[in-house]
């Protein structure tokens, strides 16, 4: 088993109030599965992505990764593991501005500690067919272009698991069917992917769709 | 791996320069200052070590006070003969000459001009380190013969000769005509910033003779020490002499440690009033930093964010954050060299201080910008590495 979790809960707190978003989420993945979390807007899909990936500790619960409970580890093991076998895909795509479309790729390799070289990351933009963007900076690109930079970053480290996070969220459907289609790719490739996502028409990509609401899996 | 670090910490500062350049702005004007100041006290030092080589580590220079009116036609002489010749009955003098000075009008062709007209004794102008260029300086016989010679600066070839070979060739002094014998090689400008090759000399015979009447008042009297041990009590002794019949105010006394005093002096307060600006000037590039910094992290966070979920450690961005405050103080450091050579060449010459470039300041100018900056940069840094990932992903501006 790749990715379980065991009751999984995940309070916030603002002020005085405290809002549980996560209300005991089991969840067990398999390693090469391309599976959907789908849900409402403040679901919770997205936190139990961040939590998978990472970025987030849960309240209570145990997070198991290859069998070993990921919330007893420190930040700096975190860290490794964000670099090393897991790579993200957000909506919003997170391109840095002051770096031309390779550098922004090449951001992952320095906090390697086997970083790949330039031409993994050319090599990579050519599969993504960007061989032409490689000098070009962010803001001179469409979204579907920026987006799949972003995945090229992805997947720079070579990771076993890609979390997407409502990857398509600003995309025309044509540029959202590209998006899906690589993602879809790298599955078949035998990457993990864990997609989040409210839209039924991209969860159908998944090969298992999770559905979440008010903090709880509903199908899994 | 390393290039591409160097890379994309540069295009950060430079994609916001704006703030890059207000931060590297009060680092370059502290460390201008810092760098003048240095300027400034080996300029000082070395001033005096000129002074005092012109004059001879041996030297006692006494002279006339101008008091308050600054006219070599009018200097009260108030040193005489007889001061001369006590002082040379005073144990372990080796040597004393004494010289006149005085401001005539000197005259070739249709040109005229008033010019200082010095007396001097035997063996004066070895004594001062003039150098024959062109003729010979007096001999004997100029000396018995009350020879009206005279021995000109650079200066005085090129105004009254048109910069061609005078020897030989005549001056009018007070319409007394004079025969050029002699040319020294060029002296530059005095410590006072007057030229020292706009001078004509002659033996004292012949001053007293055709120049000034009322020899027995003096300008100057120099005195050599015969042994270095016995310095502090001639200069006693001297001290002495003069103020049996002298006031404080009517001479002042020249000695190396003099020289030194004074220059340290200027210096010193020159440092003092530089220091503190540039002190200041650092203190605030600081707290400029400090802030640029802290603002960068509010615009940057879902940068620093993204960073984290991509791997990097808390470690690695403080690091980073430090590392772009280096760079700005390197930069600093640099550019405010630069500016501090600039005003050591502009600055210097109005001050009468020789021009010198310290290049060891650039050593301490990064090392108190690299002081400052890590100082400035240690705050922001360490809230940055703080940051939640995810928090600082979601504050994307």
């Amino acid at each position: 088993m790749l990715i379980e979790c065991q009751n999984i809960v995940k309070r916030f707190k603002t002020g005085d109030i405290e809002t549980t978003v996560l209300k005991g989420v089991d969840l067990r993945i398999e390693e090469g599965e391309f599976v959907a979390v789908m849900g409402s807007s403040g679901s919770g899909k997205s936190t139990l992505l961040y939590i998978l990936g990472c970025l987030d500790r849960p309240t209570f619960g145990r997070y198991l990764l290859e069998g070993k409970d990921v919330s007893t580890l420190d930040d700096d093991t975190l860290s490794h593991l964000r670099n090393e076998m897991f790579g993200f895909v957000f909506q919003a795509f997170y391109l840095v501005p002051y770096l031309s479309v390779l550098d922004n790729v090449r951001i992952p390799t320095l906090y390697s500690k086997t970083p790949k070289s330039k031409k993994d990351a050319v090599a990579l933009l050519e599969k993504l067919q960007l061989e032409d963007r490689i000098d070009f900076m962010p803001d001179q690109l469409s979204g579907g272009q920026k987006q799949r930079v972003a995945i090229a970053r992805a997947l720079i480290n070579d990771p076993r698991i890609i979390f997407a996070d409502e990857p398509t969220g600003q995309l025309d459907s044509e540029n959202a069917k590209n998006v899906m289609e690589i993602l879809e790719n790298l599955n078949e490739e035998g990457r993990t992917i864990v997609l989040v996502t409210h839209d039924p028409m991209m969860a159908a990509y998944a090969t298992r769709i999770v559905r979440i609401k008010d903090g709880q899996i509903l199908s899994a | 791996m390393a290039r591409f670090y160097l890379h994309d910490l540069i295009a950060f500062l430079l994609f916001y320069r704006g703030r890059s350049m207000f931060a590297l702005a009060g680092i370059v004007l502290g460390i201008a200052s810092l760098v003048f100041i240095v300027a400034a006290i080996e300029g000082s030092r070395l001033k005096a070590d000129r002074i005092i080589s012109m004059l001879g580590s041996d030297t006692i220079l006494i002279r006339s006070s101008f008091g308050s009116r600054i006219s070599f036609r009018h200097i009260p002489m108030k040193l005489t003969m007889e001061h001369y010749q006590k002082i040379g009955t005073i144990e372990g003098v080796r040597s004393v000459d004494y010289f006149y000075v005085k401001k005539m009008t000197v005259a070739r062709g249709g040109f005229s001009k008033h010019l200082m007209v010095e007396g001097f004794t035997p063996g004066t102008l070895e004594h001062f380190g003039y150098e024959s260029e062109w003729g010979r300086f007096f001999q004997s016989k100029d000396f018995k013969n009350f020879a009206k010679v005279v021995v000109a600066g650079h200066d005085i070839v090129d105004e009254f000769f048109s910069g061609k070979n005078p020897i030989g060739k005549t001056l009018l002094i007070g319409k007394i005509p004079f025969r050029v014998i002699g040319v020294y090689k060029r002296k530059g400008k005095s410590p006072r910033g007057t030229s020292m090759d706009e001078r004509i000399m002659m033996p004292v015979p012949t001053y007293r003779k055709f120049i000034q009447a009322e020899y027995r008042k003096l300008f100057a009297i120099a005195v050599k020490v015969s042994q270095k041990d016995n310095y502090d009590r001639v200069v006693s002794d001297v001290k002495n002499i003069l103020s049996r019949t002298l006031k404080p105010d009517d001479y002042f006394l020249i000695t190396p440690e003099v020289i030194r005093k004074f220059l340290s002096m200027l210096s010193a307060s020159l440092g003092l009033f530089l220091g503190i600006a540039s002190l200041t000037a650092l203190f605030v590039s600081g707290f400029v930093l400090s802030n640029i910094f802290l603002i960068n992290n509010r615009i940057r966070a879902w940068e620093i964010g993204l960073r984290r979920a991509l791997g990097a450690t808390r470690r690695q961005i403080l690091v980073r954050i430090l590392l772009e405050a280096s760079v700005i103080a390197i930069a600093g450091a640099f550019l405010g060299t630069l500016a501090g050579f600039a005003s050591v060449k502009y600055i210097l010459p109005l001050l009468e201080i020789p021009v010198v470039y310290p290049l060891e300041s650039f050593l301490v100018a990064t090392l108190f910008s690299m002081a400052v900056a890590l100082i400035a940069a240690w705050s922001p840094a360490k809230e940055a590495a703080a940051m939640d990932p995810l928090e600082a992903l979601r504050r994307r501006l």
